[in-house]
């Protein structure tokens, strides 16, 4: 019996410590909803405002809308890991192999991919993502804000494979609409 | 020590009861869901619209085939559907999916949210009321 009380005593010292230690607001919750893109840093320096809008619903499903690119809309899935990482689904642009000797269309090549963001900070106000990745596939890829491919030359092809060989840390910055 | 027992094993069923609860009420949304619906009205961000431009019918099958029936046009479009994360998915809709903010034995009502041209979002609900299935020609 005095074993029996114990082993109560002890299952209930468990739950109690447990509850007692802080709980993580559950990130899903949270992130669902309209953000609209206030800063977004590489390395640190702001870069020019994309006038994005990230809708996160909450069947695992995202959409953007950058008013002012040439391809406003895109989407994909989502997922939250460990109550840390924000996973999507993108589409990568890069570089064929021996761009100089392939016709313009086949110069890029496209893959669907996930991309994990690192959440540094979600409430019902505003979100804060990190990315750490190419330069070239964040300005050439649909991260969010898909830019320009241009053709590739000889006199850009250096520049366009130097952005996909430099890793850069990207710092984007949205509030609750 | 029984009365002891017997309350962890009271809250060992409540835990049970709870994580079932949210499974429960999904299931339940699907079956009511069931069935077939004819348009009745259409909001766009709070202002009633023209529904010709939608098709009047549409069936959820219990075998998760969706069917949207254009009776002016004779047309009919098949896809499927599941309810996930509290949301409808239409699979000819997304990435779009729908909020179910009403249904019942008579009585649909569908939002969706899209964007408008500023970034914003659009609303647009549609109300339904259950049909006969017999008014979607297949």
């Amino acid at each position: 019996m005095n074993k029996l009380h114990f082993l109560l005593s002890l299952l209930f010292g468990i739950a109690v410590f447990t509850s007692c230690e802080k709980e993580e607001p559950d990130k899903t919750a949270l992130i669902s909803g309209l953000w609209i893109q206030e800063i977004l840093t590489e390395e640190g320096v702001e870069m020019p405002s994309q006038n994005l809008s990230l809708l996160i619903e909450s069947n695992g499903v995202y959409r953007t809308y950058a008013k002012d690119a040439a391809a406003k809309e895109h989407f994909g899935a989502w997922t939250i890991t460990d109550n840390t990482w924000l996973e999507i689904t993108t589409d990568i642009w890069r570089v064929a192999s021996n761009p100089l000797s392939q016709t313009p269309d086949n110069q890029w090549a496209k893959n669907h991919i996930l991309t994990r963001f690192t959440i540094l900070s979600v409430s019902d106000k505003r979100l804060e993502i990190r990315l750490k990745t190419y330069a070239g596939e964040q300005k050439y890829s649909t991260l969010f804000v898909e830019g320009d491919r241009p053709l590739i030359t000889e006199s850009n092809e250096e520049a366009i494979q130097r952005e996909y060989k430099t890793l850069k840390t990207y710092i984007y910055t949205f509030r609750k609409s | 020590m029984k009365n002891t027992f017997s309350s962890i094993i009271a809250l060992l069923l409540l835990f049970g009861f709870y994580a079932c609860e949210e499974k429960n009420e999904a299931a339940e949304i699907e079956s009511k869901l069931a069935g077939t619906w004819q348009l009745s009205s259409a909001i766009i961000d709070g202002i009633e619209t023209d529904i010709s431009v939608y098709p009047d019918f549409i069936r959820f099958q219990t075998n998760k085939i969706f069917l949207s029936y254009n009776s002016t046009f004779n047309e009919l479009i098949r896809g499927g559907w599941s309810y996930e994360g509290a949301m409808l998915n239409i699979s000819t809709d997304l990435p779009a999916a729908y909020y179910v903010l009403r249904v019942d034995e008579n009585y649909l009502s569908l939002k969706r949210n899209d964007f408008n041209t500023d970034g914003g979002l659009i609303a647009t609900v549609r109300n339904y009321q259950r049909t006969e299935d017999s008014q979607i020609l297949e």
